[in-house]
């Protein structure tokens, strides 16, 4: 994971040097706050700003960027077609059988969508500045989270790749049996829970054996020293202001330079 | 000696990346959701009780409180790093459907493994989170009938992808072996030694 | 640390009958000790006691009258994959120092002591993913320092590495162990055989069959080593010989100017590789050098330029040499689609005969690779040793014309070794082609009928003792 975060990282910024548990708690702030705005003026001047902080304060190589940003644009668009298809409203812009798109129900979806496009953003931008190994010190210092926990979740991840590895490995033995058998053994529902199963009792065995292998290197749940130093800085400071920055001039722009005359999506 | 409470480690592990296996899963399982989607007439809700499939295959294995809510919340943070992105939206309907998960069996006193306590579970995730999606998609502004489809649909889908496939995924990894030393199990083992 | 059990029961949840009875063993400090034991005589779970795995972390019922072990006792695992906690060498290191709560200040210094007392130069932050085998065991016994244990429980160590990392490995251990008791489950046990001070035999019932020096072991009990089935010094003297089949003239497998790249890096280069129907071939090569993948690339599962004909008709798809060329791969449990051993190989005679037939056939086949008594369990429940022969028949109608088999004798005890050699010559004698990617040197030595080997990039020939 680390591996391909140096990769696509250019440089890195303040935002890297911000604690976990700051960003964290913002993005669930973000979340709430997005609910909770109605105004799609104001939801738009959020998103683009959210937009623009990711490509500036991220780091990342603008190549990469620019797939992430393009995947969250197709994804936001799919979401919202169902309000802007089938929403009621009065002003009818198009009608064809079931589908009835009115003035309201686009401005619905092109809301729902810039909410969960505003989200994206903010969530990218967390992962492409922390690294996993400290959102969990971070928890353990300063939020007490059983270490059990945290070295679980450590040391599970680390499997991701091999698990990932696995499935390729299954998916090639398949390839050589296909052909030999009657194809109801390898496909459908049958397929996907051979598949599953497989995946499942091989990390279900390395599971335990790890768990096993952990507490004979000693490992209880108690106190423990760390390795890592996690502690918030005037970092975390400047995070907070910035956001609040930002969420107060979209608030203002959106008022004051309205783009479309409607202030409520609802 | 005496059976411990709550979580061991290994519990924690097992289930923790029971719920990574899913979110690999899941991660692919969004691909066909997406494209679902924009057909509007919520045929995706067909196979929205997959994304919480990993409460109840980690539950009905270690039958201890706790496991469906950690295991969901695993999922859900798996496919936050898989997919590259944090989604503090879809972490709050992961520990929604955990919880939800989590509740059905605490009734049975996390005893029952029978597949409509699975489906019980699958149907209570798959409403539980009805009132969210209610609020953020502004769902009283859609069509009535179109929102009895979807809510019909999603139920469905919980029962059978989420208690009935998962009940079936649990019996089959129950023949593997694997399962004979994991999750909680009664006292009486150590008898006639 | 004084290791002393007296009249131990143990039995397995669900299992009827106990796993060991009445098992009485002591050790001495500072004692070496080598344990052995057929597949399945409870050696890893004997070892499990000896830490407090069992019952710390593992639920097994057990009792003894007298039950004193080491629970700070340190373990090197055979799988690097279920023993590492961290994604870093330095954060993995630090996770043991972080348990016994050593302040941060003070765990860089005792890190890098560790790292060069196991002779491991590599940084902090080198990903335990991008270290080798060999590497990934040192740090192993780094991390077995570092807990500042007395007692050392190695657990097949040495079963995912090739011969140069075993002697190594062995090396490392010999430079840290002097004060420490080291109890050993082993396979390859040449290397260690010398230095221990004791070796225990145990049989499948957990009973203690021998217990002696190893040079008295050596000179008194050969017969019964053979006997349980488990390696020894010269294990190689009882191999099975068989009389050398000449491969026939037909070649089955025919390569043209085949290129395999990894990563934009070209892997390896073969201009021609012609196999002949009934051949034995081994393939060697060093860790990395691309033999898994040349495999792979035979049967098409991923793609490289050149031209494959088998049986004269080039192959383009996977499916157009499916049943011909099977390969048997190193986790065999990746080949399984079925829940019962039976159906693992009644799925492939189903399509081929009646009911009725394919199931006589099915069973006789089972019979025949020895597997008829497990026909009824999962084939993920049986033992590694079965896996591989269970796979083997898992092609069409029971047997391909050529397989492709990735280490196949990679932790499997004596017996189950010599029993696969034999099933590889019956598979010869009857025209079948076997192709082996190996490190034994034993095996390399005896009995292929032609030996290649990966270096440099290139496919080349080895012909007697030296190369082409």
């Amino acid at each position: 994971m680390r591996d391909m975060l140096e990769k696509i990282k250019r440089r890195s910024t303040f935002i890297d040097k911000v604690n976990p548990i700051t960003k964290i708690s913002t993005g669930l702030l973000m979340f709430i706050l997005v609910v909770l705005m109605h105004d799609p003026n104001q939801l738009f001047y959020l998103s683009v700003l959210m937009m623009a902080v990711l490509i500036i304060l991220s780091g990342v190589r603008l190549k990469y960027l620019a797939i992430v940003l393009m995947l969250f644009l197709v994804f936001g668009a799919f979401s919202a077609m169902y309000m802007v298809l089938y929403g009621a409203g009065a002003t009818t812009l198009f009608r064809f059988g079931l589908i009835h798109i009115t003035e309201e129900s686009l401005v619905r979806g092109v809301h729902v969508m810039m909410r969960g496009l505003t989200l994206s953003f903010f969530g990218s931008l967390v992962i492409f500045t922390t690294r996993l190994t400290d959102v969990f010190y971070s928890l353990m210092i300063q939020l007490g989270l059983k270490p059990k926990f945290a070295y679980s979740f450590m040391a599970a991840i680390r499997m991701v790749p091999i698990i990932a590895g696995e499935y390729m490995m299954l998916r090639q033995t398949r390839k050589v049996r296909k052909p030999l058998i009657h194809k109801r053994h390898v496909s459908g529902l049958k397929g996907f829970i051979t598949t599953v199963i497989t995946l499942l009792s091989q990390s279900i065995r390395r599971a335990y054996r790890l768990g096993v292998a952990m507490e004979a290197k000693q490992f209880d749940d108690g106190p423990r020293s760390y390795y890592y130093e996690t502690r918030f800085t005037p970092y975390d400071i400047l995070f907070l202001v910035m956001m609040l920055v930002i969420v107060f001039t979209s608030f203002v722009t959106g008022s004051t330079f309205s783009l479309i005359g409607v202030t409520d999506a609802r | 000696m005496e059976r411990k409470r709550g979580l061991t480690l290994t519990d924690v592990l097992i289930t923790v990346v029971i719920g990574l296996v899913f979110a690999v899963i899941y991660s692919i399982w969004g691909a066909v959701y997406t494209v679902l989607q924009p057909l509007g007439l919520h045929l995706n809700e067909l196979v929205y009780g997959m994304w919480f499939i990993a409460a109840v295959v980690a539950v009905l294995i270690l039958r201890k409180p706790g496991v469906a809510i950690l295991a969901e919340f695993a999922a859900g943070a798996g496919e936050t790093i898989v997919t590259l992105q944090f989604d503090a939206f879809l972490m709050v309907y992961a520990l929604l459907q955990g919880l939800a998960v989590e509740i059905v069996f605490a009734f049975t006193k996390y005893e029952s493994t029978r597949m409509m306590t699975a489906v019980w579970a699958g149907i209570a995730a798959a409403l539980i989170t009805l009132p969210l999606d209610w609020f953020y998609g502004y769902l009283a502004e859609v069509a009535a009938w179109n929102i009895i489809l979807m809510f019909t649909l999603r139920i469905i889908s919980g029962a059978l992808i989420a208690g009935v496939l998962a009940h079936l995924i649990y019996q089959a990894l129950r023949e593997t072996g694997v399962l004979k030393f994991v999750g909680s199990r009664n006292m009486k083992h150590h008898e006639g030694l | 640390m004084v290791i002393e059990i007296e009249n131990l029961r143990l039995r397995f949840p669900e299992a009827e009958e106990r796993r060991f009875d009445r098992l009485n063993i002591s050790i001495r400090q500072g004692e070496k000790v080598l344990l052995l034991g057929p597949s399945g005589s409870g050696k890893s779970t004997l070892l499990n006691l000896l830490g407090g795995n069992i019952p710390r972390s593992m639920d097994i019922p057990f009792k003894a009258d007298v039950l004193t072990v080491d629970p700070k006792a340190a373990y090197v695992f055979q799988d690097p994959d279920s023993q590492f906690t961290m994604p870093t060498v330095g954060e993995e290191l630090a996770f043991i120092l972080e348990n016994r709560r050593i302040p941060r200040p003070e765990m860089g210094g005792m890190m890098e002591d560790a790292l060069r007392a196991v002779g491991l130069r590599v940084e902090f932050t080198m990903a335990i993913n991008d270290l080798s085998g060999g590497m990934k065991q040192r740090l192993a016994i780094a991390s077995a320092l570092l807990q500042g244990a007395d007692t050392l429980l190695l657990d097949e160590p040495t079963s995912m590495l090739d011969e140069a990392a075993v002697t190594d490995l062995w090396g490392t251990l010999q430079d840290v162990w002097h004060d420490k008791t080291v109890v050993i489950v082993e396979h390859r046990v040449n290397e260690i055989w010398n230095k221990v001070d004791r070796v225990i035999l145990m049989d499948a019932a957990g009973q203690l069959i021998i217990d002696e020096a190893p040079e008295a072991v050596m000179r008194d009990h050969i017969e019964l080593l053979n006997d349980y089935g488990v390696w020894h010094p010269h294990s190689w003297d009882y191999a099975p010989v068989f009389e050398t089949v000449g491969p026939r003239d037909e070649a089955v497998i025919e390569v043209r100017d085949m290129k395999l790249a990894r990563g934009g890096r070209t892997l390896l280069n073969i201009d021609a590789l012609n196999v002949k129907k009934g051949e034995w071939l081994t393939i060697e090569g060093e860790n990395g050098t691309g033999k898994t993948t040349l495999m792979l690339a035979i049967l098409k599962l991923i793609k490289s330029e050149g031209h494959i004909h088998v049986n004269g008709r080039r192959v383009k798809k996977t499916k157009d040499i499916a049943g011909t060329v099977y390969p048997v791969f190193q986790n065999p449990e990746l080949q399984f689609m079925t829940n019962k051993v039976f159906d693992e190989v009644f799925i492939n005679l189903e399509m081929h005969y009646p009911r009725d037939e394919a199931e006589r056939r099915c069973a006789a086949l089972l019979e025949r690779i020895g597997l008829r008594h497990v026909s009824h369990l999962h084939p993920l429940e049986i033992s590694t040793g079965q896996k591989r022969r269970l796979s083997v028949v898992t092609a069409a109608g029971g047997v391909p014309e050529v397989i492709i088999f990735d280490e196949p004798t990679f932790g499997l005890d004596q017996k189950l070794s010599f029993e696969l050699l034999k099933m590889f010559n019956e598979l010869v004698e009857e025209g079948v082609t076997v192709i082996m990617i190996t490190h034994d040197s034993e095996i390399k030595k005896r009995y292929p009928s032609r030996r290649l080997i990966i270096e440099e990039g290139q496919l080349k020939e080895i012909r007697g003792a030296g190369h082409a």
